[in-house]
């Protein structure tokens, strides 16, 4: 985890200038998480679990002050300059919890917010517990006959391949389904050379949601988090967790719906509710989410997929590529 | 030991007093493993969630016992 000798907020405010809120980031895992994997990817860190002490430095302006315009994570072999891009969906998250905007993108040029770094004072913020963090390596394997899919190309740190029987099942099962649902995906994350890994994803498993599941949501209880990891940790053939996927079913609109293909869409990663999901349980950086729904112009029977995954530190779209 | 739910990273927290309760205690794992803050996430003791309210040593938790920490969340359309 990072330390830093500075303190971070973020602040938002409306057109008027006047703030609304104001809250403590303490939270950086995500960007730990990519700048570790970065450089175990790189060989600059051995995979072993450790934790290397990092440390977040804030970037100001050319005016000084207060204001961070980006931020510098090292470690000690390592270190990478990141925007604040990745407190974008924290700041809609906040502004839809406050019931500021009905939902995100909607009214956002209403507010501004920025992010701002005050030194701490030495031996600020006393702990009450004495810790110690402990992780698992990541699960790289190196084997590249684990999917016969080709390299990655590599323009992304991670490339993502779904096998295609995975992806057909759940593109049928959008078209059929009324309610959302959701599976594990299991497969193998593979190194293939500095600083270049595959996501492989060769299986899914459905996560029972029961009665937890409408066509607007699908609940994960933290009895359900340890029925997938028992269920993938029970596999014999070395897959291992890489993620989730679920689908949004079509607006009950469609039905009734004079044109043939409505050009409306359900292919998004929705924030807050995906997003949380992503960031709350498949927080490691290689973790990616599969979403299949009704795709823009085209009929509600016939459904699109979409990947989703973490880049430098936040959520974003993810292209994929289909092996047999 | 406070351990996350695919049991991928976790925390050993030392001298942990038994009357602490099980949401004190989480409020610590939540910082201590950088888990997003205003997410509910729950405690877990062989499988049980564990209430939030209770002491350590109400629901039984001894020392050098591993908890599993997992989140409560919904996915969705909003649609």
């Amino acid at each position: 985890m990072f330390r830093s000798r500075f303190r971070f907020t973020l602040s938002i405010s409306d057109e008027a200038g006047f703030p609304v809120h104001r809250e403590d980031v303490q939270d950086f895992l995500p960007l730990y998480e990519d700048l570790l994997f970065r450089a175990v990817l790189e060989g600059s860190v051995p995979n072993d679990g450790g934790l290397p002490p990092a440390s977040l430095t804030p970037l100001f302006g050319p005016g000084g002050g207060t204001k961070v315009v980006g931020l510098l994570a090292s470690l000690p072999s390592h270190e990478r300059t990141y925007g604040l891009g990745l407190l974008a969906a924290r700041v809609e998250e906040i502004l839809v919890e406050r019931k500021l905007q009905e939902a995100p993108d909607k009214a956002k040029a209403r507010f501004a917010w920025r992010l701002e770094a005050h030194e701490l004072a030495h031996g600020a913020q006393p702990r009450r517990l004495r810790s110690s963090r402990l992780r698992q390596p990541y699960p790289l394997v190196r084997d590249m006959r684990l999917f016969a899919g080709g390299g990655g190309t590599h323009e992304e740190l991670v490339s993502l391949f779904v096998r295609r029987p995975v992806l057909e099942s759940l593109r049928e099962e959008a078209a059929r389904l009324e309610v959302e649902g959701a599976h594990a995906l299991v497969g193998h994350l593979v190194q293939e050379g500095p600083g270049a890994a595959s996501v492989v994803v060769t299986d899914h498993s459905p996560i029972e949601v029961g009665a937890g599941a409408s066509r607007a949501h699908c609940e994960f209880t933290p009895e359900l988090f340890l029925r997938i990891r028992q269920q993938v940790g029970s596999r014999t053939d070395g897959a291992v967790l890489l993620g989730w996927a679920h689908n949004h079913p079509p607006p009950a609109c469609v039905a009734t719906c004079p044109e043939p293909a409505p050009t409306c869409g359900m292919l998004f990663f929705s924030n807050p509710q995906d997003h949380e999901v992503h960031r709350a349980a498949f927080a490691a950086p290689y973790m990616v989410a599969l979403v299949s729904g009704k795709e823009p112009g085209r009929r509600a029977d016939e459904p699109g997929v979409r990947a989703f995954g973490w880049q430098e530190g936040r959520i974003a779209e993810r292209r994929f590529q289909v092996f047999e | 030991m406070v351990k996350d739910w695919a049991g991928n990273q976790g925390t050993r927290l030392e001298d942990v007093p038994l009357d602490m309760t099980v949401g004190e205690l989480l409020a610590e794992a939540k910082v201590e493993l950088g888990l997003p803050p205003r997410t509910p996430y729950h405690l877990l003791h062989n499988d049980t969630k564990l209430g939030q309210g209770l002491t350590l040593q109400e629901v039984g938790v001894k020392d050098d016992e591993e908890v599993t920490v997992a989140p409560a969340v919904s996915a969705g359309s909003g649609c």
